[in-house]
C-alpha cells in the first residue's frame, strides 16, 4: 500500500511550486494572456520527467505519486495539492495533467499490460455538450457501441470535448457494449480515428480539448480495461476529474487573492493604498472566507470511500460548490484591480476566464443537479 | 369522446386553448396574441423610442451581427469606419439630441432624454458588446459639451459636427476622457475624488491652456476626432477641474498604448498623451472649474446606457444558448424539451426583465437622477454577468466555445460592473446624493 507522509506531501508541494516557477512561469511570459502555447508540448514532457504527470510506466517516477498515479487509490491529498498548487499559476496546465492522469488512473486501474506505450492518454467519455447522464452512464444509451468481433471489438461513435495534453497517444474510450459499459484503450493514430479541435475556447486553454470519431475502429480484446463492469471505471474518471476541477478551483483562488492582496498594498487611490479602503477590505476578505471554505470542504476528499456512487456525488458536490465560491472569489479579486483587472497584463481575467470554464465543463450546475438527483435514488 | 393523451390533454388546457371555454367577455379579457416578450416591452415604450428601438434592432442584426466574431477576435486588425458610418447615416451617431439639430423624437426626448440613445445600445450590444461601445462611446464625448449647458460650447463645437453627421452622414467620432494612470473610480465619486492624485494638468497660456499628462482607458481614444478631456488648473486640486475639448490634430496631442482587454475587444480602449498641448480658450467647454460637475452630471446620463448595454449583453447570451438548446440534444432529447432546461432559460429572460423595468424607469425624466442613474447600471450589470454565466453553464462544455458567442457576451458584460465607477463606487454615490433626503436621516 503506497501511503502519503505529511514530509512526503510537504516534498509534492515544493515539487509543484518548483514546476510553476521554472516551467510554467517563463511560459506565461510575453504578449499573450494565456502564454505561449508554442512551450506547452516541453511543459507537459517536464511535468513527465519530474514525476508531477501521472504514467503507467511503473519506471517512470509518476507512476505511482504523479497526479492520479497508483497512490492516488489510497489517497487523493497528493494529487489534489499538486493539482492546486500548479492552478496558482495556471489552471490550463493543471487542467491538463488532471485529465491526462484520471484517463492513466484508468489504465492503471485495470492491472492490465497494455499493447502500446501510453504516456499522454485522454478520456472520450462525453458525446454532447453535457457529460452522458446516469442511464447512459450504466451503458442503456450510450451512442458510441462497441461490438464483438473474433479477438477483439470494433468501436463505433463519436465524442466530444475530450480534454488531456495535446497530441494523445491513445484515447480511453467508453462505449456501449450489449446493455453494459465498456472501456477501451485505443491508439490514437489510425486512418479510422478522426481528430479534430473543438476551436477557440474562453479559458484553460492550454488543456486541449478534441472531437474524436470512430469509424469502425478495431481494437485488441487486451485492450479492454474493464472486468464486464465499464460503468464503475466512467465513474471513477468522472470521480478523480471532478476532485482535480475542485482543487484546480482552489489553486486558481488562491492565485487571484495572492496577486489581490499584492496589489491592493502597492497601489494608491484616494490619498491611501487601497488595502485600507473598506470596499477593498470587504471584497478580499469574502474572497478569502470562500476559499477557506472551499479548503476545508476538500479535506473531506482525501480518502477514498468503499461506495462508488457516494464518492461520485461527493466529488461532483465539490466540484460543483468550489467552482461557484472560488469564482465568486476570483471575480471579487478581479473588481479589486478596478480596470486593470480587466485587462490582459495583470493575470486576473485569465483567472476568471479558466474558474467560470472549470464551471462549465464536464458538468456545470444544471446537469450537476439532475445527475446527482438520479444518483440519489439507487 | 376519444380519450385524450396526457399531451393532448396538456394542449388543450394552455388558456390560449382553453378560453374558449370562457363567455364572449371572458375570452375578451384574455390576452391570447402570440407576441414576444421583445414585442411586448416595445410596447410599453413612447412612440420614439419604439421607432428606434426596432430601427437598431434591424441595425444590429444586419451590420453588427456579422462583424462580432471577427472585431472580437482580431480587434486591431478590424476597419471599424464602414459601421461608424453606416450608423451615423442612419442617424444612430445624433441620437442624444432631437430633431432638427440631432435625429432623436423631440417629443420622447422631452418625457425621457435618453430613452432612446438605450434602446439602441441594448439592440447594439445584444449583438456585440464591443462594437456597442465602439458606437456608443461617441455619445459619451458630446454629452460634456450638451451637459455644460454653454450654449455658446454647443453651437460653436457640436452644431457643425451634428449636421454633418445628422444631414450629410460625415461621422466626426468624439471621445470621453476623465480616468487617470492614479486616479480611476476615486474621480467618480466625490469623497474619494478629494483625495484623488490627479496628473493631467492646465497650465494658463495667452490665449488658452497648455495640458499635460496622461489619461488611461479611453474608450475609442485612439480613433476619435476629438477629446473632450477633464484637467485640473495648475496649482489647484480637482475642485479646479476644467472641461476642455482637444482635437487630434493638436501638437503635442499622441496615443499610447492601446489596452487589450477581456472582452468588449472590438472597442479600443487607449492611452491619451497631452505633451504640452495648447488647447486655446474657445475650446473650453462651459466655465472654466466647472468640470467636476459635469464630470458628475455626464455620468448620471449615461449610466442609465451603460445598464442598457449591460441588458444586450445578458440578452445576447440568452438569446444565443436558446437557440442552442433548441438544438442540441442530451440523452437523445433536446435540452429546450428538458423541464430543468426551461427553468433556467425562464429565469434569465425574467432577471433580464426585470433590469429592464429598471434602466428604462431610470430614464423616464428629462433630468437624470442620480441614484436611479447608479441603481440601473448595478443591478443591469449584476443581472447580466449572472444571466451570461448561466447561459455559458447550461451549455455545458459547449457554452466555453467561441463560435456560439455566448462566452463572448459573458466577457463584455463583466466590464460593465467596473467602467463608469466600478458598481462599489456607484453604491457610494446612491448614498452621497440621497444623504439628505433619506440615509443621512430623511426630509
Amino acid at each position: 500500500m503506497n501511503t502519503v507522509g505529511r514530509e512526503e506531501l510537504e516534498h509534492f508541494t515544493d515539487l509543484a511550486r518548483r514546476f510553476s516557477e521554472g516551467v510554467i512561469a517563463p511560459m506565461c511570459v510575453g504578449e499573450h494572456a494565456d502564454g505561449d502555447s508554442a512551450l506547452l508540448p516541453g511543459v507537459f514532457a517536464s511535468a513527465l520527467d519530474l514525476g508531477i504527470a501521472a504514467s503507467p510506466d511503473p519506471e517512470m517516477p509518476g507512476h505511482d505519486f504523479g497526479i492520479w498515479g497508483s497512490a492516488s487509490s489510497e489517497s487523493r491529498e497528493a494529487s489534489m495539492l499538486l493539482l492546486g498548487t500548479i492552478a496558482e499559476t495556471c489552471g490550463g496546465i493543471a487542467m491538463a495533467l488532471n485529465m491526462q492522469g484520471a484517463a492513466t488512473h484508468i489504465i492503471l486501474s485495470s492491472k492490465k499490460l497494455l499493447p502500446l506505450d501510453v504516456k499522454r492518454p485522454s478520456i472520450c467519455l462525453q458525446e454532447g455538450p453535457w457529460p452522458p447522464d446516469w442511464n447512459a452512464l450504466r451503458g442503456s444509451s450510450m451512442e458510441t457501441v462497441a461490438a464483438a468481433d473474433g479477438d477483439g471489438f470494433i468501436i463505433n461513435g463519436a465524442k466530444s470535448f475530450c480534454y488531456g495534453m495535446g497530441d494523445a497517444d491513445a484515447w480511453i474510450v467508453f462505449a456501449r457494449l450489449g446493455d453494459a459499459l465498456a472501456c477501451f484503450a485505443v491508439p490514437a493514430a489510425g486512418e479510422e480515428i478522426i481528430v479534430t479541435d473543438t476551436g477557440p475556447r474562453t479559458g484553460l486553454r492550454a488543456c486541449a480539448a478534441k472531437r474524436v470519431e470512430f469509424h469502425n475502429t478495431r481494437v485488441p480484446s487486451a485492450a479492454r480495461l474493464d472486468d464486464g463492469d465499464g460503468s464503475a471505471r466512467a465513474l471513477r474518471a468522472l470521480t478523480l476529474s471532478w476532485l482535480g476541477m475542485a482543487s484546480i478551483a482552489a489553486g486558481i483562488a488562491r492565485g487571484a487573492l495572492a496577486a489581490t492582496k499584492k496589489y491592493a498594498g502597492e497601489r494608491y487611490q484616494g490619498g491611501a493604498v487601497i488595502t485600507h479602503h473598506p470596499i477593498i477590505k470587504k471584497l478580499i476578505a469574502g474572497a478569502e472566507t470562500r476559499l477557506f471554505a472551499t479548503e476545508a470542504s476538500l479535506g473531506s476528499a482525501y480518502t477514498e470511500r468503499s461506495d462508488d456512487i457516494a464518492e461520485a456525488k461527493r466529488a461532483l458536490m465539490l466540484k460543483t460548490e468550489a467552482c461557484a465560491r472560488c469564482g465568486d472569489a476570483v471575480t471579487d479579486c478581479l473588481q479589486a484591480f478596478g480596470g486593470y483587472g480587466y485587462m490582459e497584463d495583470f493575470g486576473m481575467e485569465k483567472r476568471l476566464r479558466d474558474i467560470h470554464s472549470l464551471r462549465c465543463l464536464m458538468g456545470s450546475p444544471v446537469w450537476a443537479e439532475q445527475f446527482l438527483g438520479d444518483a440519489g435514488g439507487e | 369522446m376519444a380519450m385524450l393523451s396526457d399531451a393532448e390533454r396538456a394542449e388543450l388546457l394552455k388558456l390560449r386553448n382553453s378560453r374558449a371555454t370562457l363567455t364572449a367577455m371572458g375570452r375578451l379579457l384574455v390576452d391570447g396574441r402570440e407576441l414576444s416578450l421583445w414585442e411586448q416591452d416595445t410596447e410599453t415604450l413612447p412612440r420614439g423610442a419604439r421607432k428606434w428601438r426596432g430601427k437598431a434592432r434591424r441595425f444590429a442584426q444586419k451590420f453588427i451581427r456579422p462583424l462580432a466574431p471577427a472585431a472580437d477576435l482580431d480587434p486591431h486588425g478590424f476597419d471599424p469606419r464602414p459601421l461608424v458610418r453606416e450608423a451615423t447615416r442612419q442617424g444612430f451617431q445624433t441620437l442624444i439630441l432631437p430633431f432638427p439639430l440631432g435625429t432623436a423624437s423631440p417629443v420622447t426626448y422631452l418625457g425621457s432624454t435618453t430613452i432612446q440613445v438605450a434602446v439602441a445600445a441594448e439592440e447594439f450590444a445584444t449583438e456585440c458588446g464591443g462594437l456597442a461601445l465602439l458606437l456608443m462611446a461617441h455619445n459619451l464625448g458630446i454629452a460634456p459639451v450638451l451637459m455644460s449647458g454653454h450654449l455658446r460650447s454647443f453651437f460653436r463645437h457640436m452644431v457643425p459636427v451634428y449636421l454633418k453627421g445628422a444631414w450629410l452622414g460625415k461621422p466626426t467620432a468624439m471621445a470621453f476622457a476623465i480616468t487617470e494612470p492614479g486616479a480611476g473610480s476615486d474621480a467618480e465619486y466625490s469623497e474619494g475624488a478629494a483625495r484623488a492624485k490627479l496628473s493631467v494638468t492646465a497650465r494658463k497660456a495667452k490665449g488658452g491652456y497648455v495640458l499635460t499628462g496622461t489619461k488611461v482607458f479611453i474608450s475609442d481614444g485612439a480613433i476619435a476626432d476629438r477629446i473632450t478631456v477633464y484637467a485640473k488648473l495648475e496649482g489647484e486640486g480637482i475642485e479646479s477641474w476644467t472641461c476642455f475639448l482637444v482635437d487630434k490634430n493638436m501638437k503635442g496631442f499622441s496615443v499610447g498604448r492601446r489596452e487589450r482587454k477581456m472582452g468588449q475587444r472590438a472597442a479600443d480602449a487607449s492611452e491619451i498623451v497631452l505633451d504640452d498641448v495648447f488647447v486655446p480658450d474657445r475650446n473650453i467647454i462651459g466655465k472654466v472649474r466647472s468640470g467636476w460637475a459635469n464630470n458628475h452630471n455626464v455620468l448620471n446620463y449615461s449610466r442609465p446606457v451603460v445598464g442598457a448595454m449591460a441588458l444586450g449583453h445578458g440578452r445576447g447570451a440568452f438569446e444565443r444558448a436558446l437557440a442552442f438548446c433548441r438544438e442540441a440534444r442530451s440523452g437523445g432529447v433536446k435540452l429546450i424539451d428538458r423541464q430543468e432546461v426551461q427553468y433556467e432559460l425562464a429565469d434569465m429572460a425574467l432577471s433580464l426583465w426585470a433590469a429592464r423595468c429598471m434602466v428604462w424607469r431610470s430614464c423616464a425624466n428629462f433630468r437624470a437622477s442620480q441614484a436611479a442613474s447608479s441603481a440601473a447600471k448595478i443591478v443591469a450589470s449584476d443581472t447580466a454577468f449572472r444571466v451570461a454565466s448561466r447561459a455559458m453553464e447550461l451549455m455545458g462544455d459547449a457554452g466555453c466555445l467561441h463560435v456560439h458567442g455566448v462566452e463572448r457576451s459573458w466577457r463584455d458584460s463583466r466590464l460593465t460592473q467596473i467602467y463608469e465607477g466600478t458598481n462599489q463606487i456607484n453604491r457610494l454615490d446612491i448614498v452621497e446624493y440621497q444623504w439628505d433626503a433619506d440615509f443621512g436621516g430623511g426630509v
